[in-house]
């Protein structure tokens, strides 16, 4: 960013002496004083509830909160704690507070919307849909969309008023009741934020293939694809045609894919190797570096993995993690290996997925090791032998 | 120091060039150092740092805080090959920590108008997060106090607007 610069003189005449500058009023110190634009900026640093109450500093700072560049709606940022207990709980204030500051707000300057709703049943779809409308305005470029199960008065579909959105570059989205929801964003954001850098979706019990599309993602650099499942992902669901994302990327340069689930009733890789299909007519020559975490045996899954090695020309580095552990955010590894992880931190596994894990490991040295291009790094994570020992999960499970 | 300008181009700073404060100090240092601000390197580009570069809006005092940003922040922008004389980033948190912490608020604002004139973002977003710091947690009026600013509303309307944003008030 760069703010608005006093000096409104040509760069050069800078060095020409000084006899005849101006000097801006801002800078003579009479007192501490700093212009409009760079308040602003301050003001826009500043978490929502701080910048709520600066709004009652000065007239200047209230026009700063109508235009507040960073709406973040979160639990923490609207201080929920005290609401737990009151009639309707959370969700009911939740909603109460984004509806009262988005009907205050200008919707001029929204850079960023994050909603992060984790209540689900309480939020109405047409709330929603209001604020999404009031929210996202031509000039955002980055939306976070966490989004609950189950809304009141369904029926109406969430409206994903992305239309006069094209400046997003940024779009993170995790929408559980559209079913196939990856399904949906390939078919559909190719058209509505075509100018997408980065794009994380989250998808739960995704059972329909990703199905080849002919738009593009023309500058997505970064690709993040979750696939939750309540208990195992639908075996039908085929990992090899996530290619299609790549395909419709063609200067993507990172592929994240995660996979949780509590079991896997995939069909797995067996020895028959002449059963591997392979896709050589489809190159993806920007992709530089692949995490697969949750890997598990599923036969399309090693498939995927083989496809990447033999077709991302330009790879540089992959790593296999036979375990998806959402409470690592920063993606760190297990937390024995690392001393930025506090011991016994990890995510609990299954007993299934424990084991699943194990067979993981195998399932990559026997039908993965050999295809890794010398130039290219591979990391192998496993299970962690602190938090899932198999007898401790066993344990575990007993108490519950 | 014209020897010591012909030396420099060996650890890879290239010409040293000379900065000069409001107050006529003059500090010298590598064109990498100096291009941390947009400002100055639009200037090198445009061959117009020959006889120093002026900085009649900046004090002595500031301008010696900048360049001793600018030293320490020098090896973020270059090429990864020198790692030797890169600072860790936990030393530059460190540092850059030190640097505002201690800060009275005019010098701290002097620090910020100097950052956006040279235009060095980094220094800019580091010294604007710091206000927005120390507005955090504050009432209204306590941030008003902290940074002497006036209240120019009526009666009336900040009573509307303390209503308006009560959510941000109750504890």
């Amino acid at each position: 960013m760069r703010l608005k610069s006093y000096l409104t003189m040509k760069r050069c005449t800078l060095s020409q002496g000084d006899d005849n500058f101006q000097v801006d009023k801002t800078l003579r110190y009479s007192g501490p004083d700093l212009p409009e634009d760079i308040w602003h900026h301050i003001h826009s640093l500043m978490p929502l509830r701080d910048a709520a109450r600066a709004a009652c500093v000065s007239r200047a700072f209230l026009c700063n909160w109508r235009c507040h560049p960073n709406l973040i709606f979160t639990e923490e940022t609207l201080s929920l704690e005290q609401d737990a207990r009151r009639k309707g709980g959370k969700a009911r204030a939740f909603a109460s507070k984004v509806d009262h500051i988005l009907k205050n707000h200008s919707g001029i300057g929204v850079k960023r919307l994050k909603l992060v709703i984790c209540y689900s049943g309480k939020i109405n779809v047409s709330s929603l849909n209001s604020w999404l409308q009031i929210a996202i305005t031509p000039g955002i470029e980055e939306i976070t969309l966490l989004l609950p199960t189950k809304y009141e008065g369904s029926g109406d579909p969430i409206e994903l008023s992305l239309g006069e959105s094209s400046q997003v570059k940024k779009l993170d989205m995790s929408c559980s009741d559209v079913p196939n929801f990856i399904y949906y964003s390939i078919t559909k954001l190719p058209y509505i934020v075509p100018n997408l850098t980065s794009l994380t979706l989250s998808s739960v019990n995704e059972g329909i293939n990703t199905p080849t599309v002919a738009a593009k993602f023309l500058h997505l650099k970064h690709l993040g694809i979750c696939l939750d499942a309540d208990k195992a992902l639908p075996p039908e669901y085929d990992y090899l045609s996530l290619v299609s994302f790549l395909d419709a990327s063609p200067v993507l340069e990172t592929f994240i894919l995660c996979v949780q689930q509590h079991d896997m009733k995939h069909e797995c890789v067996s020895e028959d190797a002449s059963h591997m299909r392979q896709m050589p007519e489809h190159k993806h020559s920007n992709l530089k570096n692949m995490m697969i975490l949750g890997f598990c045996t599923a036969k399309s899954m090693v498939e995927l993995t083989c496809h990447v090695l033999e077709n991302a020309t330009s790879l540089k580095s992959i790593t296999l993690d036979t375990v998806c552990d959402p409470f690592d955010e920063d993606n760190i590894g297990r937390c024995y290996t690392t001393s930025t992880r506090k011991t016994g931190e990890c995510a609990p596994l299954t007993r299934e997925m424990i084991l699943e894990a194990k067979r993981g490991s195998v399932a990559i040295e026997r039908y993965i090791l050999g295809k890794v291009p010398s130039i290219v790094e591979l990391t192998v994570r496993g299970p962690c032998t602190h938090c899932h020992d198999i007898k401790r999960a066993r344990r575990s499970m007993l108490n519950i | 120091m014209a020897a010591a300008a012909a030396e420099a181009t060996i650890d890879g700073g290239g010409k040293m060039i000379i900065l000069i404060s409001a107050d006529g100090k003059r500090f010298e240092v590598t064109e990498a150092v100096a291009s941390q601000s947009q400002l100055i390197s639009n200037m090198i580009e445009d061959d117009c740092t020959e006889n120093g570069v002026r900085l009649p809006n900046v004090d002595g005092d500031i301008l010696t805080m900048v360049v001793d940003y600018c030293n320490m922040h020098a090896g973020d922008a270059a090429a990864d090959g020198d790692t030797t004389k890169a600072s860790s980033t936990e030393e530059l948190k460190k540092f850059d920590a030190e640097l505002v912490q201690a800060l009275e608020n005019p010098v701290l604002f002097k620090l910020i108008l100097a950052a956006n004139f040279l235009n060095i973002k980094s220094l800019l977003d580091m010294t604007c997060q710091r206000v927005a710091d120390m507005m955090s947690g504050k009432t209204p009026e306590q941030m008003r106090e902290t940074f002497s600013i006036e209240n120019d509303f009526t009666p009336e309307e900040e009573a509307a607007i303390r209503q308006e944003n009560a959510w941000a008030f109750d504890d």
